[in-house]
């Protein structure tokens, strides 16, 4: 009987002292899983390379969304359009928000568009510096040629206070 | 030809002006065009980090390996490397992530940059078990390690030469840690406990009511308190000391993690000290929560035992015979829960993971698993403590998920074979196309050769009316063509010299009214204009779209020379293979999942046998002696 009881402050004892900050554990990983994870990671970039070959030749545009580092602006939601036909709409969740913050940038498209002058037009949703919602349409004017295309929209605070936002373009062109 | 030679003359009188109010356009397209950058490298890394910190980790380290293969990145770009080690270490690949690491080692950067990747790696090694190889890589830090960064090194440390017994340099570690918040916390933590282990108590329990003292009101930091009042209650009881224990005890939360053990802790200081009715309240509240927990289970032993050492005899006797029941019931349920262990969905059910979120990555799995039954209920709680059981678990989720890739790979591969075989079947179709594009190429040049040749001629016409003989109407020609030819007869007449020039010049004015007549009614100054940019605008437009079909040629030229097609059988082969390697892995980790919890259910189920057991024995002891003596404190320990 007394040793049932003794057992249970033996029990305790040991858990504490066994226990520590940070938990080590007990088995390593084995050497075969690494190797099985390095073939997952192989296998994964030979077909993503097939799939930006096949699917998305060396002329693609791609549309990003980003917001200025230490901006106040939280989006909610971007409805993009190229040449007045609608080819992006997204809803931004607080965890996007939180990596937009941080540099993060947002696929809003990826396509073929074909070469020449483009117009497109986003019409964004969003929380000021303040706190007050706005949305704002903001056009802009590209074009493309043969080369891949990279078109960033960057959201950030007027400082002026003019306007609940700024938002600025910026254009790459590559050949990969 | 008639309409181009009539647009060609229209363009020609203000060919000049149209040339100076396009400067400033021309201007503005080049600024764009110097706006634009060719060097990708910073929206590249804008989407890999905004993948980084959505938690889709995989997704990330993908594109890393991606870019590194297009030469975006390269190996001297210290942040990129950075990362890259970071997120092999997080995949579970040590090799891959020493060698970035390394690279980042040798580069001229900021420290606090190649500092961060340096210690994570630190910690991986830690997480994984391997303690030697932990060991020697946190002694050799790197020069310049931030305040922080020093700490967790030290905190790290200590932990392993707690585990390998040299308490004595954990403690000149631990000792003066430079850290704030739960680092520093968790620093007073493990010096009082290697104090202890030591023999130093006194030591160790100052340092532990430092960090009571110390550790702020967030949950980790109280559950830390807690943690820390309940081993200097055990150490008190330990010494004998029931006053001091119970003055533990009491700081320990009544709703938390460890206030069941204090409660039996606080319950026990009072039996062991003869105090009876005072031991009572703690088993009670013990008795109203989760039967599952074994320090709960204990409590109705020990509250039959109080009664009956109150010489309660109908109370103890109820007592025990409660306790038989729910302990039996847990045996069932323990039963029930050892069935549930061989079923396929274990240990699935523990923590599912959602379809088509962010869960899918192989890389996003949460550190503890999703709240659930099982777990609340206490039953896995010891067994998710364990990091063998919670290491092995995260692999397992691991597996899981990249057994969900590969099945979607699979199908990806399906797809892209077709749209390769679709390719290669235009192959015949190629130089066809390539000879078009010749003939498209020459009319082009030509197209631009004219173009020249207009431009040329409407700088001339800004001088020389006859230009704009090409903007007359039929009738106006023939008039302009019989002029001419009665201009060139005018010799042959015969006539003295003064009536020939007479003539001559009524031919001439005629001939300039009739070229005043042309020039009215040619195209206005703006309508040459508009006709001249939509030229210019359309010439480059198809320029542009020339190249842009040459590089469609040349990528499906380049597609067709690598043959895709063939390779996507042996990619498929190379997918099933590591499917049906993914599959036994995760197999082997399920069944090494299952020992540990089968242990521990065993464990259980010899406990709570031996429960049920000293319940029935309480039973027959109190009906056959009405009057119980209370246990001597030295027989109890």
């Amino acid at each position: 009987m007394n040793k049932g009881y003794s057992l249970l402050l033996v029990g305790c004892l040991t858990a504490f002292t066994a226990s520590v900050a940070f938990a080590a554990g007990e088995s390593s990983l084995p050497s075969d899983l690494q190797d099985l994870k390095s073939e997952v990671l192989s296998l994964n970039r030979d077909v993503t390379q097939l799939e930006n070959e096949l699917l998305f030749p060396s002329s693609s545009t791609t549309v990003l969304m980003g917001v200025i580092a230490g901006s106040k602006i939280r989006l909610v939601d971007v409805k993009l359009s190229v040449d007045d036909q609608i080819v992006s709409y997204h809803a931004y969740s607080e965890q996007e928000t939180a990596a937009l913050g941080k540099g993060g940038l947002h696929r809003l498209f990826v396509g073929n568009v074909s070469s020449g002058a483009h117009t497109m037009q986003a019409v964004i949703t969003a929380y000021d510096s303040a706190g007050k919602d706005f949305q704002r349409t903001v056009n802009y004017s590209f074009s493309k040629n043969s080369l891949r295309k990279i078109v960033e929209i960057k959201a950030g605070d007027d400082n002026s206070k003019v306007q609940p936002a700024l938002f600025n373009f910026r254009e790459w062109e590559s050949k990969n | 030809m008639k309409r181009i030679a009539y647009y060609t003359g229209r363009w020609s009188v203000i060919a000049l002006a149209v040339a100076a109010i396009s400067q400033p356009a021309l201007a503005v397209d080049l600024k764009k065009r110097l706006d634009v950058s060719t060097d990708t490298r910073e929206p590249e890394f804008g989407q890999i980090y905004y993948d980084y910190h959505m938690g889709h980790h995989f997704s990330a380290l993908n594109m890393v390996i991606q870019d590194k293969n297009k030469g975006l990145f390269t190996d001297d770009d210290a942040e990129t490397e950075s990362l890259l080690g970071d997120l092999y270490t997080e995949f579970g690949l040590p090799r891959e992530a020493d060698a970035a690491l390394s690279r980042v080692q040798a580069q001229d950067i900021p420290s606090s940059t190649r500092n961060m990747p340096w210690l994570r790696y630190g910690k991986f090694l830690y997480q994984v078990g391997n303690d030697v190889a932990t060991e020697n890589y946190l002694r050799k830090p790197p020069a310049n390690l931030t305040t922080y960064q020093e700490s967790e090194r030290r905190v790290l440390l200590a932990n392993v030469l707690i585990h390998k017994k040299s308490y004595g340099e954990a403690i000149k570690l631990l000792t003066n840690l430079p850290a704030q918040g739960a680092l520093a916390s968790y620093g007073l933590y493990n010096l009082g406990v290697a104090y202890i282990q030591e023999g130093k108590f006194v030591a160790g329990i100052a340092s532990l009511n430092n960090m009571i003292r110390a550790a702020g009101n967030d949950n980790e930091s109280l559950n830390l308190k807690d943690k820390a009042a309940l081993a200097i209650a055990y150490q008190y009881l330990k010494n004998g000391n029931y006053e001091d224990a119970r003055n533990s005890l009491l700081r320990v939360r009544l709703e938390g993690p460890y206030s069941n053990s204090a409660l039996l802790t606080l319950a026990y200081s009072h039996y062991l000290s003869k105090n009876y009715e005072k031991a009572l309240p703690a088993t009670l509240e013990l008795q109203s929560r989760n039967p599952a927990d074994p320090t709960v289970q204990e409590a109705f032993l020990l509250g039959a035992r109080v009664y009956e050492d109150l010489g309660a005899k109908t109370q103890a006797i109820a007592s025990y015979r409660i306790g038989a029941l729910t302990l039996r019931e847990q045996l069932t349920q323990l039963e029930r829960t050892a069935l549930r262990i061989d079923a396929d969905n274990w240990p699935d059910i523990l923590a599912p993971a959602q379809v088509n979120t962010n869960d899918a990555d192989p890389l996003n799995v949460k550190p503890l698993p999703a709240t659930n039954n099982a777990i609340t209920a206490g039953l896995f709680s010891k067994l998710f403590a364990s990091p063998a059981f919670n290491e092995g678990f995260k692999q397992y989720q691991q597996l899981d998920r990249i057994k969900s890739l590969l099945d979607t790979r699979l199908r990806d591969i399906a797809a892209l074979q077709e749209v390769a075989q679709t390719l290669e079947a235009r192959q015949n179709q190629i130089p066809d196309a390539v000879s078009r594009l010749k003939v498209l190429r020459e009319n082009y040049v030509t197209l631009v050769k004219k173009w020249q040749a207009v431009q040329i001629r409407a700088k001339r016409m800004g001088t020389n009316a006859d230009a704009y003989s090409e903007a007359a109407t039929q009738a106006e020609t023939a008039r302009l063509q019989q002029i001419n030819k009665l201009l060139r007869k005018i010799s042959k007449l015969g006539l003295d010299t003064k009536q020939e020039q007479e003539m001559q010049d009524r031919l001439n004015r005629l001939k300039s009214l009739t070229m005043f007549e042309v020039a009215r009614h040619a195209a206005s100054r703006d309508e040459i204009y508009e006709k001249l940019q939509e030229s210019t605008e359309q010439l480059r437009n198809t320029k542009s779209r020339l190249a842009t079909v040459e590089t469609l040629l040349a990528d499906n030229q380049n597609v067709l020379q690598r043959k895709n097609s063939q390779k996507f059988p042996e990619l498929k082969d190379k997918a099933l293979a590591l499917q049906t390697q993914v599959d036994e892995a995760k197999l082997a980790y399920k069944n090494h999942l299952r020992t540990l919890a089968k242990s521990l259910l065993e464990e259980r189920r010899q406990r709570l046998t031996t429960y049920i057991t000293e319940t029935y024995l309480g039973m027959e002891r109190v009906e056959n002696k009405p009057s119980p003596v209370a246990p001597k404190v030295s027989e109890k320990l």
